[in-house]
């Protein structure tokens, strides 16, 4: 039995023999048409990230503003000085009883926490009437969750990095002698916020 | 009404063949039945592996634990609307996602035509892989998976009786394969754009590979990387790796389109992993078995291959090697050959019979595309559009367009002066393939001005 609706997608060619039918030209191919419609879709969604801010979310959003699953693999593309600036979030009190040292929550080796707070620090400055309610909400569940339950005072703060320093010191930091905190120089304080005991 | 029709496939078919670069003979019919069926075992092979990193390696429950407080990406986002919050930790929780993620993955690994159990997988890596992207979690190794399981949608229902595949279904396979190499590479070669982008004169520093290394560490980092302490020592060393890094990135797209090249790019993007992960504590257990999937034991790479035609074929380095190869001769002394080209174009007529190839090839029989026949049927049947160029076979291989105009004229004779001059000129094969087009071009308007219909459309 013949396949009606292939049938009529197809034709015979003039000059071809009888009883074989061929695809007509200009119907979509994969390898034609697909892969160039797919290059331009994945460059524009992955790329388009204003629009990807103003379509999907509110812009002051702590958030990826990426299209899943469209990426633009920007990953370490970008060369740092030797001297470089960071965020931090630094605790002062735990239940009220302020912490010996300088004690970071974040950078701690986590690449969320990270991203998070640049994030955070990102509205900060650019809407800084935003910031106190997204590091509430971004920041505080974080420093919740290392600090306990407890009533916490902590800080976002800018630390200042020597990239020589860290080199000269590898080792010891690779055998365990030194913690990357030693290298963190605390600069200004972006804010301060104290998160209440839990239940309170 | 304006009727909407796709734009013409010719263009993207000549910057294809203007792209390939391939020293080897040219893929005959037998060769692409031989590529559908490994294409098809790869494929299973494919979800075998999706079965076991699904069901093993995916740490969701800490993700769904102790998820940072960001907003999920959109598929999350519009799943929680949908089902309520908690329908992610019900699911993965119970272990019911795992569950059918290794139902789906056996089923599509067995039943590689039926297009349910693909498009199943397709949905279960797509809402896993953007939750595990999700709540400030960073996870793109899954994005391979998930590129990869949407190329593989295109296969044909044939692709279940591989032995059996009609042409048609034989071209689909090698297409959505074709299409699932190509993403990952194009991803590399983006992630390569992006490092010349934003990076700019820092890769021709000394040291500009030793910041990056040293400031990842002091960003995110838990431990230091085993090599670390020995790369950041050598900063000349360290730099020359960077711009390894970055030839190979950028130049991932062209090897799309070499197949001398799949085999070792894929060996060298393995080893390139491997050394993030020993630089950068990143791991891409996913980008690993994808890369030894479709690239390693690609199908289209040839089973035959040299150093010196794998150098011809790198883009930029390979274009002294492939000077020196297309100057040389092909060594070969054939009984008889074929030439396919338009009897009715008068340049093109008066070309072929000026042709003396007497030294290289017993007989060269002239055939006119438009007198038709077995030959030009089954030139037609590979796909290769006689108004484009023609078409020599010879010694069981076809060479279309510049490839073949460039074969003639290394097989030309030295001794009469058209001989000599085509030599010269197009024995380079980037020579013969700048100045094809132009030819074709120029035929096309002398055929256009002369009122002769094009190949094909005359009724017999």
């Amino acid at each position: 039995m013949k396949a009606p609706a292939r049938k009529a997608r197809e034709r015979t060619h003039p000059r071809r023999p009888a009883g074989r039918t061929y695809r007509r030209r200009g119907c979509f191919r994969l390898r034609d048409h697909g892969i160039p419609l797919f290059v331009a879709v994945y460059l524009f969604l992955a790329l388009a990230k204003p629009l990807s801010q103003a379509l999907v979310r509110p812009v002051a959003d702590i958030s990826d503003h990426e299209i899943f699953p469209f990426f633009a693999w920007t990953l370490f593309s970008f060369t740092p000085e030797w001297k470089k600036t960071e965020n931090a979030v630094i605790v002062h009190s735990v239940d009220g009883k302020p912490v010996s040292g300088t004690r970071y929550v974040i950078p701690n080796g986590s690449i969320p926490g990270w991203k998070v707070l640049e994030r955070v620090v990102g509205v900060c400055r650019r809407r800084p009437g935003e910031c106190d309610a997204a590091a509430r909400r971004s920041i505080a569940p974080i420093v919740r969750r290392r600090t306990g339950g407890d009533a916490v005072e902590f800080s976002i703060i800018t630390v200042d990095i020597d990239l020589r320093d860290v080199r000269k010191d590898v080792h010891r930091l690779a055998a365990g002698e030194a913690s990357k905190t030693d290298y963190y120089r605390p600069g200004k304080r972006i804010g301060r916020w104290t998160i209440p005991k839990e239940g309170t | 009404m304006i009727p909407l029709s796709l734009p013409k496939p010719r263009l993207i078919r000549r910057l294809r063949r203007f792209m390939t670069v391939d020293p080897g003979p040219p893929l005959g019919p037998g060769d692409f039945r031989r590529i559908a069926v490994e294409v098809v075992w790869l494929v299973r092979f494919f979800y075998l592996f999706v079965f076991f990193l699904m069901v093993t390696r995916y740490d969701l429950h800490r993700i769904l634990k102790h998820g940072d407080p960001t907003a999920p990406l959109w598929p999350i986002a519009l799943l929680n609307d949908v089902l309520g919050a908690g329908w992610a930790e019900a699911a993965y929780g119970l272990s019911f996602m795992p569950f059918a993620s290794g139902v789906l993955g056996i089923l599509a690994m067995v039943f590689p035509g039926s297009l349910i159990w693909r498009i199943g997988i397709f949905l279960y890596l797509f809402i896993t892989v953007a939750l595990i992207n999700s709540h400030g979690s960073i996870s793109h190794g899954g994005h391979f998976l998930v590129y990869v399981s949407f190329a593989l949608l295109f296969l044909p229902a044939a692709a279940g009786r591989p032995d059996r595949m009609p042409r048609s279904a034989v071209m689909r396979c090698i297409a959505a394969f074709w299409f699932a190499q190509f993403i990952p590479l194009f991803c590399y070669s983006l992630a390569g754009l992006w490092k010349v982008l934003f990076s700019g004169p820092e890769l021709l520093t000394s040291d500009g590979f030793v910041r990056i290394l040293l400031h990842r560490v002091m960003s995110d980092t838990s431990s230091i990387p085993l090599l670390l302490p020995y790369v950041v020592r050598y900063e000349y060393l360290s730099q020359f790796l960077l711009l390894g890094v970055v030839y190979l990135e950028v130049c991932a797209v062209f090897v799309w389109f070499r197949p001398h090249l799949h085999r070792p790019f894929g060996v060298t993007l393995i080893l390139f992993h491997l050394g993030v992960g020993w630089l950068l504590n990143i791991y891409f257990i996913a980008h690993l078995v994808i890369l030894g999937i479709f690239m390693v034991f690609s199908p289209f790479a040839p089973r035959r291959s040299s150093w010196f035609m794998v150098a011809q074929s790198l883009p930029l380095l390979g274009i002294p090697f492939r000077i020196r190869a297309t100057r040389r001769p092909p060594a070969l002394h054939v009984r008889r050959a074929w030439l396919i080209y338009d009897g009715e174009c008068p340049v093109c007529k008066r070309y072929a019979l000026h042709l003396d190839v007497r030294d290289a090839v017993g007989e060269l029989v002239l055939v006119s595309a438009r007198d038709g026949g077995a030959l030009v049927e089954e030139i037609e049947n590979l796909s290769y559009d006689l108004n484009d160029g023609m078409v020599l076979k010879m010694d069981g291989r076809y060479y279309f367009g510049s490839e073949a105009f460039h074969m003639l004229a290394l097989l030309s004779g030295r001794g009469r002066i058209f001989g000599a001059v085509n030599r010269l000129l197009f024995g380079s094969r980037t020579a013969a393939r700048m100045a094809y087009p132009v030819l074709v071009a120029g035929r096309k308007a002398l055929l256009r001005w002369m009122g002769i219909p094009r190949i094909g459309t005359r009724p017999p």
